[in-house]
């Protein structure tokens, strides 16, 4: 007779049932199964016959537990269980998967805590990228129908070359009547004027033509625009101010329109308040209307107009183009002198303000792509080393009847989970990161300062955190939902087919993660040797210890024309008695902030050229002192002193670029020039001073000329001042001084020489400063990366260690074996990576200063970094290996 | 679906009717079942005792263990009140169906 109990147990284990209540069935199901055999008996069957009868009673294997599911208080199905419901509802099935990745993932929290940096890394420093991107070059500027803005500069009608200039009120005009294709085309000027109170202010201003709010579509908030009228009169009548001026300054008094202020010492009325938020051109607080038909304003040679249109609807930029290009063509025949080379070059307003800022975004944007490629590789390279531990698991799921997909599904849910993981964590880096990028963020970086975590940088988190975790989990999912069922469920089933293949995987991934890095470390090499470079130029003048600061005085009707100098000499004499200054002298621009101002000469003695062909120099006007405070050196002659004054003989001061470009071979002293100062004003060359890089540091000198204020003419200048000692810590007895010869002079604008070199180079260095970091990140991740595969791989082949140990194999020899099998693959990676780099830095060279892309010395020291820290990641799971005991290691499964 | 439903319900009232008067046990009440039926109907354990636990669990059957002088403990299902009315419920139910049945199929009368 059977053991009845034995097989109803069985047929009843899959339920789960309490104990006493499966002991309770198996007692009463058993009686029946035996009363029925003994009664088969009693009948006269064999034991053989009542047997299969009996049993048969029982009916088939599975529908006893079948049928008391639905009766008895079963244990629920075990959700780890995968796939014991084939065909169930998709949500149901996710939220299955997501219950049950997060349990997985909770279960190894040192796997998930380093997957979910790795990728936090990646994640945070592409959300942070992307919104800088976003924010700075796709975001359309604040004003309605912003895509119809446009800028005109002009462009050298021979080459088709813009030069980054500015044209002038005449041509303005001519455009303005004969274009067809604006609905508005206006001019501007920016500038500071003194709005006089209690105390002078300078207040950042720009003088506008008739329609220039209606151009970027903002109309004033309180009061009116400007109309052509305004252009009419006489030197400023009306002004608007902005929101921000207005609250400041006038206490939001709406009575304030119509009211009489004082600017730069004229009276002017407040016509119109605009919105807050306007600010154009960029920090303008005060817009005045610009007095077109003024005599000043009606000289063809004098460019210092900015252009902006509003195109007609449906009109494109290119036609529009077109049209300028004409008129300027008929400006040249009818002014050869001129305006012969004169031609326009149109562009978007958005393209104008940002344009020089795409190739720095594009590259980062693209580091930053690489960097979160390596992390994916990294958390490939985990998920795989976790597929091969946990293929016992998917094996006891997949027999339980899990399809592939259906366990597939569930890998790839929990690696999206990881890498949703990863991205929440990256987009808090991201808003930390962008408040950083913010603050870092040089000064003529324009648009910065509006960027703001938003909606969109969340979604694009989520959405690259969802292709991220696709990305990453794809091979390792595959991999592990198709395990070899019997191998995977003997114990000892490791190291076998499967584990060579995973294997061959991770090698390729450290290959893929040795070339992003080469790639990014050549990139960031080559920056930051440029910027080396661009640090070590000589500006041709000594920043340190100086301090720079405006000085504007009061526009005087009728007082002398040299009463100017007057003051900057007394001043200068002052300063001179403060103890700790060296030296010190005003320029009418200074170098790399931004001011600049050429003009035209002759030189005595030579065939007078053409108007259209006279040469053009850089033009600086300047008192004694000045070049001694800078400590631009003398090279030959002398520098300005005090006794170069009005009614003496005039004097000019050129530099070695002048000097070599006009008059080489030639003695330059003695020379005589005629400058274009709207006057001529003719002089002799006293002096040759060292070449100053005035527009930047990586620009060519310019020939430039230096004249005395004292003859020339200088209302606004930038005071320098060399001291002995802390320079900054001058400022406030300057300012004493400054206040006590005046106190309608308002000092604006203070900052150390240094502070200035520093900023020049802002934009090269906030670029090799974050393509730094980023390659720093790509380098630990891809190191971290490859030490992980050697580890594991030093694990996987312990057995085999171990017997080539026992075999008395070298300790060396074992460690050769296992650093030469990483490094080789690594070394391929260094070589796809060199060759890509090749390739790909090429299109960085407009960003390099004196350093080739194909740097020799960048291209020999990134391969040296890589397979170092290669070495590095695999000499330490080797080492491990050669010092294994190789009984442990035989043992070892 | 009709099959279904009069198969299971018919089942429950055959159980039910075969604990009315006394209680019996898993083993009787299938031999029971068997021998009126002529051998036409027979229960295999994997259905009948799920069943009896359903009738137990809605309350219609008390099963409990009753040990006897010389045999094994069994367990003895029998009717309770609540049974009671359902099995006369069901009854009047089936005499209206079978009765229906009749007078669809059978002879027609003038």
């Amino acid at each position: 007779m059977p053991d009845w109990r034995a097989e109803i147990s069985r047929r009843l284990a899959a339920l789960r049932l309490a104990p006493a209540r499966e002991w309770e069935i198996v007692e009463e199901l058993s009686q029946h199964l035996n009363d029925r055999y003994q009664e088969l008996r009693a009948a006269g069957s064999t034991d053989a016959e009542a047997c299969e009868a009996a049993l048969a009673d029982l009916s088939e294997e599975r529908l006893l537990a079948a049928q008391l599911r639905a009766v008895e208080d079963v244990a629920p199905p075990n959700p780890v269980v995968l796939g014991a419901r084939e065909r169930n509802s998709m949500p149901a099935d996710l939220w299955q998967d997501i219950r049950y990745s997060v349990r997985s993932l909770a279960a190894s929290p040192a796997f998930t805590l380093v997957a979910v940096m790795a990728l936090a890394l990646g994640m945070g420093a592409n959300t942070a990228v992307f919104s800088v991107f976003r924010g700075v070059l796709l975001n359309p500027l604040p004003y309605p129908h912003a895509d119809r803005l446009v800028w005109l500069s002009p462009a050298d009608a021979r080459t088709g070359q813009t030069y980054g200039g500015a044209i002038s009120p005449p041509d303005f005009v001519d455009f303005r009547k004969q274009s067809t294709s604006f609905e508005n085309l206006s001019a501007f000027l920016s500038m500071d004027l003194t709005l006089n109170g209690t105390q002078a202010e300078r207040v950042p201003a720009a003088g506008v033509s008739a329609g220039f709010f209606e151009t970027l579509g903002t109309r004033p908030a309180l009061g009116r625009s400007f109309q052509s009228g305004d252009e009419q009169v006489g030197w400023p009548q009306a002004a608007i101010l902005s929101d921000g001026l207005w609250r400041r300054h006038f206490g939001a008094d709406p009575a304030v329109i119509g009211q009489m202020i004082s600017l730069d010492g004229k009276s002017v009325t407040v016509a119109g308040v605009m919105p807050a938020g306007f600010e154009f051109p960029k920090g303008a607080q005060l817009w005045e209307p610009m007095p077109l038909r003024y005599e000043e304003m009606t000289v063809r040679r004098f460019h210092f107009l900015r252009v902006i249109g509003r195109l007609k609807p449906g009109v494109s930029i290119q036609r529009a183009d077109q049209e300028m290009k004409s008129i300027c063509a008929g400006l040249a025949r009818v002014y050869p002198d001129s305006n012969r080379y004169f031609s326009s070059q149109l562009v978007s307003l958005l393209e104008q303000m940002v344009g020089s800022l795409r190739p720095t975004l594009t590259l980062l944007l693209c580091a930053v792509g690489f960097v979160l490629s390596i992390a994916c590789a990294n958390v490939a390279h985990l998920q795989l080393a976790r597929a091969a531990a946990r293929q016992k698991e998917i094996a006891i799921r997949s027999s339980l009847g899990a399809s592939a997909g259906r366990v597939l599904r569930q890998l790839l849910t929990e690696s999206v989970l990881l890498a949703l993981l990863g991205g929440a964590l990256g987009a808090l880096l991201a808003v930390f990161g962008l408040k950083a990028l913010v603050a870092l963020h040089p000064a003529n970086l324009p648009r910065l300062e509006e960027l703001r975590p938003d909606a969109w940088m969340f979604a694009f988190t989520a959405g690259v955190s969802i292709l991220t975790g696709l990305l990453s989990g794809i091979a390792p999912a595959v991999r592990a939902a198709r395990p070899d069922l019997a191998d995977s469920l003997k114990d000892g089933g490791r190291g076998g087919s499967t584990g060579r293949v995973h294997h061959r995987m991770h090698n390729v991934l450290v290959t893929a993660e040795v070339a992003f890095a080469v790639v990014l470390l050549a990139g960031a090499g080559l920056l930051v040797r440029s910027f080396q470079r661009l640090e070590d130029v000589d500006p041709g003048f000594d920043p340190a210890g100086t301090l720079a600061m405006q000085i504007t005085l009061p526009m005087r009707p009728g007082a002398s024309d040299h009463s100017d100098a007057d003051f900057h000499r007394a001043l200068l004499e002052r300063l001179a008695t403060l103890p700790g200054v060296e030296a010190a002298g005003l320029v009418s621009e200074l170098p790399l902030s931004g001011q600049g101002n050429d003009t035209l000469f002759t030189i005595d003695g030579r065939p007078a050229p053409k108007p259209s062909e006279r040469p053009d120099a850089d033009d600086r006007t300047i008192t004694p002192g000045y070049l001694e405070a800078m400590r631009i050196p003398l090279l030959k002659g002398r520098y300005f002193t005090a006794a170069d004054r009005d009614g003496g003989t005039n004097v000019i001061i050129v530099s070695r670029a002048f000097a070599d470009q006009y008059l080489r071979g030639q003695e330059a002293l003695g020379q005589h020039l005629t400058i274009d100062h709207g006057f001529p004003f003719h002089g002799e060359i006293v002096g040759v001073v060292g070449d100053v890089r005035h527009r930047s540091l990586a620009s060519r000198p310019r020939p430039t000329m230096y004249t005395p204020d004292a003859q020339a003419y200088m209302r606004r200048g930038t005071l320098v001042i060399r001291g002995r000692i802390n320079a900054l810590g001058m400022a406030g007895a300057v300012r004493r001084e400054v206040a006590a010869l005046n106190r309608d002079v308002p000092v604006s604008g203070i900052q150390t020489m240094r502070g200035l070199v520093f900023d020049a180079v802002g934009e090269p260095r906030f670029r090799t400063l974050l393509l730094a970091v980023f390659a720093a990140v790509a380098l630990l991740l891809a190191a971290a990366g490859i030490y992980g595969v050697m580890a594991y791989s030093v694990t996987l082949r312990m057995h085999e260690i171990g017997i080539r140990l026992a075999l008395g194999a070298d300790r060396r020899a074992v460690l050769g074996l296992v650093v030469g099998g990483g490094m080789k693959w690594a070394a391929a990676g260094v070589a796809i990576g060199l060759a890509a780099a090749f390739g790909l830095t090429r299109l960085m060279a407009a960003m390099l200063y004196e350093v080739r892309p194909t740097d020799p010395v960048n291209f020999a020291t990134v391969p040296l970094i890589l397979l170092g820290v290669a070495f590095l990641a695999c000499y330490l799971p080797a080492r491990r290996a050669s010092r294994l005991d190789a009984v442990v290691a035989l043992r070892h499964e | 679906m009709l099959e279904r439903e009069l198969k299971k319900g018919s089942a429950e009232l055959l159980i039910l009717s075969l604990v009315e008067k006394r209680q019996r046990h898993g083993y009787e009440i299938s031999k029971l079942i068997e021998e009126r039926s002529g051998g036409t109907l027979r229960f295999n354990v994997a259905s009948l005792y799920p069943l009896l636990y359903r009738l137990e669990k809605r309350g219609w059957l008390e099963g409990r263990w009753v040990e006897k002088e010389g045999q094994r403990r069994r367990r003895y299902y029998r009717l309770t009140a609540q049974g009671r009315q359902v099995l006369a419920s069901q009854r009047r139910g089936w005499d209206t169906f079978v009765e229906a049945i009749r007078r669809i199929t059978g002879p027609e009368h003038a």
